[in-house]
């Protein structure tokens, strides 16, 4: 039972980011963000009870379909699904808290949509289009599949290093665990906001549970270094290839990131 | 009307596409027939591949990855293809796969190779189950990706 209600919290809030991240609107999305790093907070909480009570968990999920036609047809789905998830919940004050919060995000999606008049959603068209950019087909090809290959990879780094976080006793690796799944978050924003503007917005796969239940840290952490290198350079190669000064600074300034990851990993080496 | 080689390497394009946005068959099946694991001992990268048969006919396939997203599309448009099939059928597809593969570019070969390794496992375990050997079946691939490890190993 509590790891369905880990697993429906882990929907609820992916639901919440991919919402977020289809919708044009730019106040809205923000807003929608917010909430869905609020519901993440809940994931760690419920994690962390789970660990204490030592509960086996897993990050298991369905295959979910997140494609909505417009902003009212998405605000409507995450009502229903935040109302959902309450007959999964157990009456402890950490679930009164969560319940909390999430009557604000039904009472605050259920004002806009009162209030805002209703938009298509164009993230899952296909169209595989930048706006206002005018890329070849081999640009768009080179975008498309850094893009997918990326935005899994953050994804993963967010739920391996959240999980890592979660049982580890040592203060300063549990802080550069946190310092690498908020530079994770930061790129998972930024390329599925690309993702949705190209019309090719998808929800990553589920990780394999050992991707994240591992023996040997030193291990994962040589692995992820080696990784943040191959992505540096997948960054500089597609900043060459994309020639747009704007997309070209942008892959050259997560390049620049990748170093950063690489000294915080090589600082996590020292504590294990 | 019928279509244009343009159009039809753009349809092609969306299809591919299709599938990497919703994988089909991505998961796991728990009452599995048999289960391989294909596997590329270089990078640890590896496609693990369930199937469920009935009188000699594929009736569901499911498969989970460790690997790129290549390897994911590859996986989803190849258990499309064979599931439903009878495993005689199923494995003839198979050898035509590996065909194609041969002159793939280099850096889809390892990814095809490790989803169709994975099939071939999963049938080496569905095959041995019948006489209880329930071992993991695992086969690694022989071609790689193309890294700079490996060109400068070359």
């Amino acid at each position: 039972m509590q790891n369905k209600i880990f697993q429906i919290k882990h929907e609820l809030w992916l639901e919440m980011l991919f919402g977020s991240f289809s919708i044009k609107d730019e106040k809205l999305y923000h807003k929608l963000y917010d909430f869905s790093s609020i519901l993440f907070r809940h994931l760690e909480w419920i994690g962390r009870d789970l660990v204490e009570k030592k509960i086996v968990f897993n990050y298991d999920k369905n295959n979910l379909n997140i494609e909505t036609k417009d902003n009212h047809e998405l605000f409507a789905k995450l009502i229903k699904l935040l109302k959902d998830s309450r007959k999964y919940y157990e009456n402890t004050p950490l679930f009164q808290r969560i319940i909390n919060d999430e009557e604000f995000f039904i009472s605050e999606l259920t004002q806009y949509l009162a209030t805002h008049p209703n938009e298509p959603i164009t993230a899952y068209d296909k169209r595989r289009e930048y706006p206002n950019k005018n890329l070849s087909q081999p640009q768009k090809d080179a975008l498309t599949l850094f893009l997918f290959e990326e935005n899994y990879k953050e994804y993963e780094l967010i739920l391996v290093y959240t999980y890592s976080n979660l049982f580890t006793d040592n203060k300063n690796l549990s802080n550069i665990f946190k310092i690498l799944v908020d530079e994770s978050q930061f790129h998972l924003k930024s390329f599925s906001r690309m993702l949705s503007l190209m019309g090719i917005l998808s929800t990553p796969r589920t990780l394999m549970k050992q991707i994240y239940r591992f023996g040997d840290m030193k291990q994962f952490l040589l692995d992820g270094i080696k990784e943040e290198e191959a992505a540096k350079e997948e960054c500089l190669r597609l900043a060459r290839e994309i020639e747009d000064e704007e997309l070209s600074s942008f892959f050259s300034f997560i390049n620049f990131q990748e170093n950063y990851h690489i000294d915080l990993m090589q600082e996590a080496l020292k504590e294990v | 009307m019928e279509q244009t080689k343009e159009q039809k390497r753009e349809a092609l394009k969306d299809e591919y596409i299709d599938h990497m946005m919703n994988p089909r068959n991505y998961g796991v099946i728990e009452n599995y027939s048999g289960k391989g694991v294909g596997n590329n001992p270089n990078n640890n990268e590896m496609v693990e591949m369930y199937i469920s048969v009935e009188k000699e006919v594929l009736m569901n396939l499911k498969y989970q990855a460790i690997g790129c997203t290549t390897t994911v599309a590859g996986a989803s448009i190849f258990t499309d293809m064979i599931c439903g099939e009878t495993l005689e059928e199923a494995v003839s597809v198979t050898k035509q796969v590996l065909k194609k593969l041969e002159t793939a570019p280099e850096e889809d070969r390892a990814c095809g190779e490790m989803v169709v390794m994975s099939f071939l496992a999963s049938l080496k375990n569905y095959e041995n189950r019948k006489t209880g050997d329930e071992k993991e079946c695992k086969m690694n691939i022989v071609n790689d990706c193309p890294t700079e490890e490996l060109e400068d190993a070359k």
